[in-house]
């Protein structure tokens, strides 16, 4: 009988370990706070790397060898105005790697020396003023990216995760959060709360912090932050230079460069 | 003026095909497009671009698999996540788990989500 009871116990660990906090008596007054995940999605697609780059290229010219040719016949009759038409377009496509590059050549001449005739078409550059100042406030910065929000409430406190401390069991965790995002963000930005439990939990010498996950829905507009001392937007690479250690071991596998 | 006119009649009356001739013709073409597809279906290599075809496949699968596995450890790792946070939460105080459960099942990304573009947007709205 004994035997049996020991071998119960000691094969599952995660037993043991609950058996003892259990027996603790958890209260909500030890020190527990919910924070927000607020990320700011990327904006734009993904560079692909030079080994893609050069996959797609490859298998681009194999479809292009491989491909059925345009009957002809069928579509122009002989020595028709068509006909000739076509088989100029075909000469000026020889050299280029795209159709589309034949397509916008004219186009993106026009738009290098700023002279389209509607100024609205002419694209924006991928890297922006806010990429070139390093500017941290801005979600404008690596639009390639996701921007997790770190905030610094006093002067000396450390960089984390926006968070409020859990007083009572009234009020709802993610009523807690939306206040507490209400609070920092202006009435203007859009956050949404991907769902209403927690996500993550940090745990820091007998403080828990319970992490639930929002979304800054409109991503290019920057967000005026208040009642802080100080803010970051930072991607992940920059998280573990901002975070606490024990912090950022928590959270690093639950980000992602690209959220 | 009367040859001239006459000339020109003679040749346009040649140019133009009449008869049976023409609609086979025509319809000849017809069916050749709409049921024979000229299919180019091998294209052959030699033994060295072969090899090279090989590698690049395979160099893809892998780079393939790899991205692959690395979404799936992040999916694992962030459910583990989840659960053991859920877990304290339930452990720690009943109502709040309970107030965490809620949501409805035809929850869905608000409408002004945007996805990813080539281009950032001209106007911030």
């Amino acid at each position: 009988m004994i035997g049996f009871f020991s071998r119960q116990v000691s094969t599952k660990p995660s037993f043991c370990a609950q058996f003892a906090r259990n027996a603790q008596h958890r209260q909500i007054s030890t020190g527990c706070s919910v924070g927000t995940i607020l990320i700011r999605s990327p904006i734009l697609t993904r560079t692909p790397s030079d080994f893609e780059q050069s996959v797609y290229k490859y298998n681009a010219e194999l479809w292009n060898e491989l491909s059925v040719p345009l009957p002809k016949d069928f579509y122009f009759k002989k020595g028709s105005v068509g006909e000739k038409d076509w088989k100029t377009k075909q000469k000026n496509l020889e050299g280029k790697e795209s159709p589309f590059q034949a397509i916008f050549e004219n186009e993106h001449k026009l738009m290098e020396e700023n002279a389209l005739p509607d100024p609205s078409t002419h694209l924006q550059p991928r890297i922006t003023e806010a990429d070139r100042a390093g500017d941290v406030h801005s979600t404008q910065r690596c639009l390639e990216k996701s921007l997790f929000l770190l905030v610094k409430p006093t002067k000396d406190a450390e960089w984390q995760f926006p968070n409020v401390p859990i007083e009572n069991d009234e009020k709802a965790l993610h009523m807690l959060c939306r206040e507490n995002l209400q609070n920092i963000l202006d009435e203007q930005s859009l956050t949404w709360l991907v769902a209403n439990h927690p996500v993550g939990l940090i745990r820091e010498d007998e403080k828990k912090l319970f992490l639930l996950r929002a979304r800054l829905v409109q991503g290019l507009r920057v967000p005026k932050v208040e009642n802080v001392h100080d803010w970051a937007w930072s991607s992940y690479e920059e998280l573990p230079n901002r975070l606490s250690p024990t912090a950022w071991n928590y959270v690093k596998d639950i980000l992602h460069d690209r959220l | 003026m009367k040859s001239t006119l006459c000339r020109l009649a003679k040749a346009t009356k040649a140019s133009k095909k009449t008869g049976p001739g023409v609609r086979d013709e025509s319809v000849q073409l017809l069916r050749s497009t709409l049921y024979e597809t000229p299919y180019k279906t091998t294209l052959h290599m030699d033994k060295e671009s072969w090899k090279k075809h090989e590698i690049i496949n395979r160099a893809w699968g892998i780079h393939q698999s790899r991205k692959q596995k690395e979404i799936k450890n992040l999916y694992d790792k962030q459910f583990q996540a989840m659960q053991e946070a859920c877990e304290e939460l339930r452990l720690t105080s009943e109502n709040l788990f309970n107030a965490a459960m809620t949501g409805s099942k035809s929850r869905r990304f608000p409408i002004q989500t945007r996805i990813p573009t080539e281009t950032p947007p001209r106007a911030v709205n």
